[in-house]
């Protein structure tokens, strides 16, 4: 077990920076996910944290030590590929003592710790066939065991839920995060799906054109999101955005006013906030509710699933559709029109200039 | 295996595709066979009925026999009579068209008789000499021995050598690797005949002339080993080799306990082709090689090929035995061609 610390990390591919002064604190026996979308450098990350990538500069500490210039084994660290990279001329059992017999331990030790693994992770009849005589999600736990099997201070894994069906992939989701429980080893986890990362971390990582966006809890992210980035990455469906003005500053809030959605009041601190500074109001779909009368919105699309309901339409003057999420059964026509009403102390302000979002006032 | 044969494309029915794809099989089948089934049955018949026109298929040879009166066994030979009768005759001698018999029962009187009414009388006939002379009258034993020396010492390095250069240009990324490849390619435009004097100067220069490590060192190093390795570590994903180096393997055992067994298709094909290379090759051991015990198969077939005549029955025979192992080779290496292993434990 380790606590891994990421002090100023930068690198640059020929002339090309990929990672941008990253300082991540990553606790001992913390689950950690790293998300973002695709190519933003979350798995280049993940590599220079492993040891296969050299970095360009900065540190990175493995229990107060740096190891800046140690290989993988030495950093003792375990890695699940997204490919899961199973030797193909190796049955089961081979490919989880590769590793152990390349440390040179005795046989016995090596046979044991198979054994554990093997039981742990449900592998015991399949341990005499080859990879490709297992099903994706036999590969997938051959792949975690041979993480395992070298007890490893770090496991790092590389979009490990990609590969397998959607049933599998929330059943193996379960069962990572129970093997996480168990073993009580630091964890990172990348992924670009949010879901993964909002059910299984207890800390996310927000990474975004090399660049880190947020570190914190999943519902920290969801409720607080430090910039424009984060509110829109995370969260399913997509937030809503809405053009708008500071319109009044006081200790309580600062008043928003927009084209379409009329003017708010939002409990935000307000030191950064000047009258006539153009904003961006955030509104979860979440956070909408239907009423009697309020803002009018004309439905396009409607997606029922019995228990939830999404209602998409347009506001005028808006260009972006907007999306509301309804927690039971609704029923309406597409081309209705609906009232909306929104809750000013769930709204979410960015400033424009800087894309930051201005700080909630706790109540 | 006759219901494989008879396959058609549509079931029960004949379609000019299965008309076509026998034509085109029977044919290439023919092409490859004919020559050496030609060369097999040569190589069991006499030195005459090699070089006797019109060719025969099947090894036959001259019935002879022990005549009274007469010092040396006399041919047999078959005479219609021109009343229709059928003997069998012993040929005395032949002047034109008329030829001096005489009657194998009644040895006293000798016939005269016009030549076209005898032929001769030929049975199947093994030449089987042609194997075991060889074997007492020249160091058949000595040869193949080298040549097995040198086939399998060099195919094993070129294996070797081959595959680290292909690892190095397929797996790591260094300055100049392009420029290094595009360089051992290269070496493929030049023939032999062309480096023939420089590389027999290296060898002398290296003490290796007449020595059978100075055939092999000459040959090892093949560009197109290099590239066809290198073209199929390509397909082998860089995961497995990080996954390895994450599992605390050194870069050896990398390339010894992973890359080289997701190779071996591509190293039997290497290695078929080097076997037949070393153990066909001719020009180079003949340069370097200068006396007799150190001669390969190939150098050594070359004395029955004397200025003034060539002793073709051996050289068939010898010939027919130098296939055999090459055969054997790829009868063995020929299943791993087709075997594709590497990739099946991705995805």
């Amino acid at each position: 077990m380790a606590a891994i610390q990421l002090k100023n990390l930068h690198k640059r591919y020929e002339s090309i920076d990929v990672m941008h002064h990253v300082n991540v604190d990553i606790e001992d026996g913390e689950f950690v996910a790293l998300v973002g979308p695709s190519g933003c450098g979350k798995s280049t990350l993940l590599r220079l944290i492993s040891g296969l990538e050299d970095i360009t500069s900065g540190e990175i500490l493995f229990d107060g030590k740096v190891v800046n210039r140690l290989s993988p084994a030495e950093r003792e660290i375990a890695m699940v590929f997204q490919s899961y990279a199973l030797y193909p001329h190796m049955t089961v059992k081979k490919n989880l003592s590769f590793g152990l017999e390349n440390l040179n331990m005795d046989r016995a030790i090596i046979e044991e710790r198979i054994q554990k693994a093997a039981k742990l992770l449900d592998l015991l009849p399949y341990m005499d066939r080859k990879p490709r005589a297992l099903s994706g999600g036999q590969r997938q736990r051959v792949a975690i065991g041979r993480a395992i099997v070298r007890n490893p201070k770090v496991f790092l894994f590389d979009e490990p839920l990609s590969n397998l069906d959607a049933k599998l992939r929330v059943q193996t989701r379960g069962e990572i995060t129970k093997l996480h429980k168990k073993l009580n080893t630091t964890m990172i986890y990348v992924t670009h799906d949010q879901v993964e990362a909002m059910t299984m971390a207890e800390k996310i990582v927000v990474v975004n054109a090399g660049k880190i966006e947020q570190v914190g809890k999943p519902l920290d992210l969801f409720e607080r999101p430090a910039n424009r980035f984060v509110a829109e990455f995370i969260g399913s469906p997509k937030m809503n955005m809405f053009k708008s003005k500071i319109t009044n500053v006081s200790d309580s809030g600062i008043e928003v006013t927009s084209n379409t959605i009329d003017h708010f009041c939002i409990p935000v601190a307000s030191e950064n906030a000047k009258i006539g500074d153009s904003v961006t109001l955030g509104v979860r779909p979440s956070h909408i509710e239907i009423a009697e009368s309020g803002i009018p919105l004309e439905i396009t699309q409607l997606e029922c699933m019995g228990h939830e309901t999404f209602i998409y339409g347009s506001l005028k003057g808006e260009s972006e559709d907007l999306v509301a999420h309804l927690p039971h059964h609704f029923e309406a026509e597409i081309g209705d029109t609906i009232y909306l009403r929104f809750s000013s102390q769930f709204m979410h302000v960015f400033c424009d200039k800087t894309d930051q979002a201005f700080k909630r006032i706790e109540s | 295996m006759l219901k494989f044969l008879t396959r058609t494309r549509h079931h029960g029915k004949m379609d000019i595709t299965d008309i076509l794809s026998w034509l085109w099989l029977t044919l290439g089948t023919a092409v490859i066979a004919i020559p050496i089934a030609w060369a097999m049955l040569s190589s069991l018949k006499t030195e005459a009925e090699v070089n006797s026109f019109p060719p025969s298929l099947i090894p036959q040879s001259t019935v002879n026999t022990q005549v009274e009166g007469y010092d040396k066994d006399l041919s047999v030979w078959k005479w219609t009579q021109p009343n229709g009768e059928i003997k069998n005759v012993a040929l005395v001698r032949r002047i034109g068209i008329k030829a001096t018999v005489v009657d194998i029962d009644n040895p006293e009187k000798t016939l005269q008789v016009p030549t076209s009414e005898i032929t001769q009388l030929k049975d199947v006939n093994f030449q089987w000499q042609n194997y075991t002379d060889p074997l007492e009258r020249f160091d058949f034993f000595t040869y193949i021995n080298n040549t097995v020396f040198v086939t399998v010492v060099a195919t094993i390095l070129t294996l070797l050598l081959n595959s680290m250069a292909a690892f190095a240009l397929s797996k790591y990324k260094f300055r100049g690797k392009n420029a290094i490849f595009m360089l051992i390619l290269s070496t493929l435009m030049l023939p032999l005949s062309v480096i023939m004097v420089p590389a027999f100067i290296v060898i002398v220069g290296l003490n290796l002339a007449d020595n059978l490590w100075g055939v092999i060192f000459a040959t090892v190093a093949t560009p197109t080993g290099v590239f066809m390795l290198r073209q199929y570590m390509l397909t082998i994903p860089d995961d497995l080799i990080e996954a390895a180096r994450v599992d605390a393997a050194s870069e050896f055992r990398i390339y010894w306990r992973i890359v080289l067994p997701l190779c071996a298709p591509a190293l039997a094909v290497l290695a078929i082709f080097s076997v037949i290379w070393r153990w066909n090759d001719f020009l180079w051991p003949l340069i370097v090689l200068s006396s007799p015990e150190n001669y390969t198969l190939q150098i050594g077939l070359n004395a029955f090929q004397g200025q003034f005549s060539v002793e073709w029955h051996y050289i068939l025979a010898m010939t027919v035995i130098a296939l055999i192992p090459v055969t054997i080779v790829f009868l063995v290496l020929q299943k791993y061609i087709t075997e594709g292993v590497a990739g099946s434990g991705v995805k």
